[in-house]
């Protein structure tokens, strides 16, 4: 039997993830003594972060609402509005933000495989447009395919561009 | 991959003719027949491979006008349409059909959000709202209303509503939120519910059941129609809330505690569907099972009480949310400490948001979406899945508990894991049994497919039905509706030949089967 410290992993995600990337400086991580939230298959409100929880570990609840805050953020610059008019970033984040943004179910799958820094899908600097397009009709792991209907293949060429757009020249 | 499954009484020449018909009715870019498009609609938690469930084809309408054009296109070619909304229903087989063969009749590209009343709080929507987009939309024009939303945010306003989905505020009983729908029934057809029945009626949205007969149920986990719009109630932003988690430490507290929670729920003191909860749902939305625990079996007692202590849970846990006007809270929330406090000897300890200030907490409990819990289908490892076991109890805390040691041992006699929910709802328990597994194992796939037929079975013996099943399972849950010979079967059937005489709409859903592939039927 192994009870392994990932708690800390998860932690240091959270932070690394603040830490990188313009927009995700925006977002607080949630201070321990705020109140927080914690996931909801489990459950919809919040507790406090309990003086017990002596490792200084992100909580669970810290970061659910961290989560949802990412996403919340992104929704407050109108993604969806800007989405229908061809904005690629928008476009990215209408229909990834799901699950590709901060301690989003897709970052920290991310984050388990690849480690912090390459979890965030949007700071990636090695995707080609090739994997992107692959990824997203075929699913990966737990990731879901979409569908021509959710995101057309027009739109899943602004995506490909969106997230290749850091690579470095001679790359895909 | 998928070889292409044609629907029951459709050769490739007659299949070909239908999704033709629906190309020159439509035009380009909205029928979607390739080999790509037919696998990304397979169930991605599928109890294997999922080519039992796999569609023909998907057809995307833009316009209510489209929507009929499709129900008719399908009537002359016998073609089976299954309808979603997102198709995000995620655990019940998502956008994939019960029969193999049918077009998915996907609605998400109908997304207009086309009405929010601020003032008598509802709004009408097309099925491809999203949740999050419909929250988007709320919050960036100020309009201080609040949705409930699952705990899978993926989805639609509606087409969660229709699977009579649940939701975490007190609007949280989704299904009863719905007033007035409007619907192309199987023969192509527009009619609208309620009020709306009547031309340029005021009221459509105000009050649901309008003049005689009252159809909105009828729609709702049914194949009798494809919704197009409907009216959805929405919560006047409170002035305050205050929010406390209570953590039992030993199971055996479900028994007095259900007892509190249930007496609170019904005399409306708590507004909202309370999710009693097991210690897996934080553990297994951040971590694998593998982080705890390699051996075979179900977790060792030793390892749950380290999960408890490291995400502070208790054996159950839930989580209470009061809302409303600042005195009415107050007054709540010491009826809410009075009740709980004495027996778990310590202080329930709140904390409050008010209006103005920053939505707090930031989550479901107040309306946010997210998708954070889809994380535990990585519970087991490989590709994964999960599937829930929903029988709806009275709210009574006995039989909870018996219901919990029953359920229990099933799972472990699968060599599962338990994990469990008793939602309270204002009458009733939904107690979703969540079966996490890894579907590239096929001896976990078999022992979770046999553990669940084993549940109906046991649940159908203790005298409980389950509240909304995955696509796999519709004919034995129904068949468990047995009064009278299944009486209500043979209802459902005669209405079902009445309305759609070529069995178009979503065969098998619910358990229902047009005349033309009754003997098709499963059971
Ligand atoms: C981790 C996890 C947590 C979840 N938590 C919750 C939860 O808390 N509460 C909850 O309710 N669900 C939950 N779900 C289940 C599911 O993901 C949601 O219910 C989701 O909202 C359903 O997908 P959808 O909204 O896209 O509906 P759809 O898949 O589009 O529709 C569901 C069904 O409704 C019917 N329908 C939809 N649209 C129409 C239409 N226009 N006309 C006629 N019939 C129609 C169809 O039969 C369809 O199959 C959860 C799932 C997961 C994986």
């Amino acid at each position: 039997m192994t009870v392994r410290a990932f708690v800390p992993f998860l932690a240091c995600a959270v932070l690394a993830l603040a830490a990188c990337g313009d927009k995700e400086t925006s977002e607080p991580v949630a201070e321990p003594e705020e109140m927080s939230v914690l996931a909801e298959t489990a459950s919809t409100a919040e507790t406090q972060a309990e003086p017990n929880n002596t490792s200084g570990d992100a909580h669970g609840a810290e970061l659910t609402k961290v989560s949802s805050q990412a996403a919340a953020a992104e929704q407050a610059k109108g993604v969806f509005k800007r989405a229908a008019q061809g904005d690629a970033e928008a476009v990215y984040l209408a229909n990834c933000q799901y699950c590709h943004i901060q301690l989003g179910p897709g970052t920290i799958t991310l984050s388990r495989r690849l480690g912090p820094e390459e979890a965030l899908l949007a700071n990636r600097t090695d995707l080609t447009e090739g994997y992107v397009k692959t990824v997203v009709r075929n699913g990966l792991n737990t990731m879901p395919a979409l569908t021509r209907v959710e995101v057309s293949d027009e739109e899943l060429e602004l995506i490909a561009a969106y997230l290749t757009r850091n690579n470095n020249s001679g790359e895909e | 991959m998928a070889e292409r499954t044609l629907p029951p009484g459709l050769d490739e020449a007659g299949f070909d003719r239908a999704i033709n018909a629906l190309r020159q009715t439509l035009g380009e870019g909205k029928v979607f027949a390739t080999e790509l498009d037919r696998n990304t609609y397979i169930d991605p938690y599928a109890l294997g491979d999922g080519l039992d469930h796999a569609a023909s084809a998907a057809v995307a309408p833009e316009s209510v006008e489209e929507v009929q054009a499709i129900v008719r296109v399908a009537n002359e070619h016998r073609l089976p349409l299954w309808p979603v909304a997102r198709g995000k229903n995620l655990g019940y087989g998502a956008a994939a059909p019960v029969l193999a063969g049918s077009a998915v009749l996907d609605m998400t590209r109908m997304n207009k959000i086309l009405d929010v009343d601020e003032r008598f709080a509802y709004a009408t929507l097309e099925p491809g709202v999203g949740f999050y987009q419909f929250h988007e939309h709320l919050t960036n024009n100020d309009i201080p209303l609040w949705m409930s939303v699952p705990a899978n945010g993926w989805g639609s306003v509606i087409g969660n509503a229709l699977e009579r989905g649940i939701g975490y505020t007190p609007y949280g009983d989704h299904t009863s939120k719905l007033c007035g729908l409007e619907v192309v029934t199987p023969t192509g057809e527009l009619v609208r519910t309620g009020m709306g029945a009547m031309e340029g009626n005021k009221s459509w949205a105000h009050y649901p059941y309008s003049f005689g007969p009252s159809w909105d149920q009828m729609f709702a986990q049914s194949n009798l129609g494809v919704v197009t719009k409907a009216n959805m109630w929405m919560m006047p932003e409170p002035e305050m809330t205050a929010h406390t988690q209570v953590n039992l430490p030993e199971m055996e507290d479900i028994e007095w505690a259900m007892d509190i929670l249930a007496d609170l729920r019904l005399r409306g003191v708590i507004e909202h569907n309370v999710v009693f909860g097991n210690y897996l749902h934080d553990a297994s939305a951040f971590t694998t099972r593998a982080d705890w625990y390699d051996g075979e079996g179900p977790i060792p007692d030793e390892v749950a009480e380290k999960i408890q202590e490291t995400y502070n849970v208790g054996w159950w846990t839930f989580h209470l949310s009061l809302f409303g006007d600042g005195s009415i809270v107050e007054a709540k929330q010491k009826i809410v400490s009075d009740a709980f406090e004495p027996r778990l000897g310590k202080k329930l300890e709140w904390r409050h948001w008010r209006k103005g200030q920053p939505r707090e907490p930031f989550s479901i409990a107040v309306g946010v979406p997210m998708v954070l819990p889809l994380n535990v289908v990585n519970w087991m490892g490989g590709r994964g899945g999960h599937i829930g076991f929903s029988p709806v109890l009275p709210p009574s805390g006995e039989l909870a508990y018996d219901a919990f040691l029953r359920r229990k041992r099933r799972f472990e006699e699968a060599g599962l894991d338990y994990y469990s929910s008793f939602t309270v709802g204002h009458r009733h328990i939904a107690n979703v049994n969540m079966i996490l597994y890894n579907r590239d194992d096929a001896d976990m796939v078999r022992r979770t497919k046999e553990l669940f037929t084993q549940m109906i079975a046991d649940a159908r013996e203790e005298g409980y039905g389950e509240y909304r099943t995955h696509i796999e399972y519709m004919d034995p849950v129904a068949e468990t509706y047995d009064f009278n010979n299944h009486a209500l079967m043979r209802l459902n059937e005669t209405v079902k030949d009445a309305l759609d005489p070529n069995g178009i709409i979503a065969p098998g859903r619910g358990g229902v089967w047009p005349a033309r592939l009754r003997d098709g039927r499963k059971g």
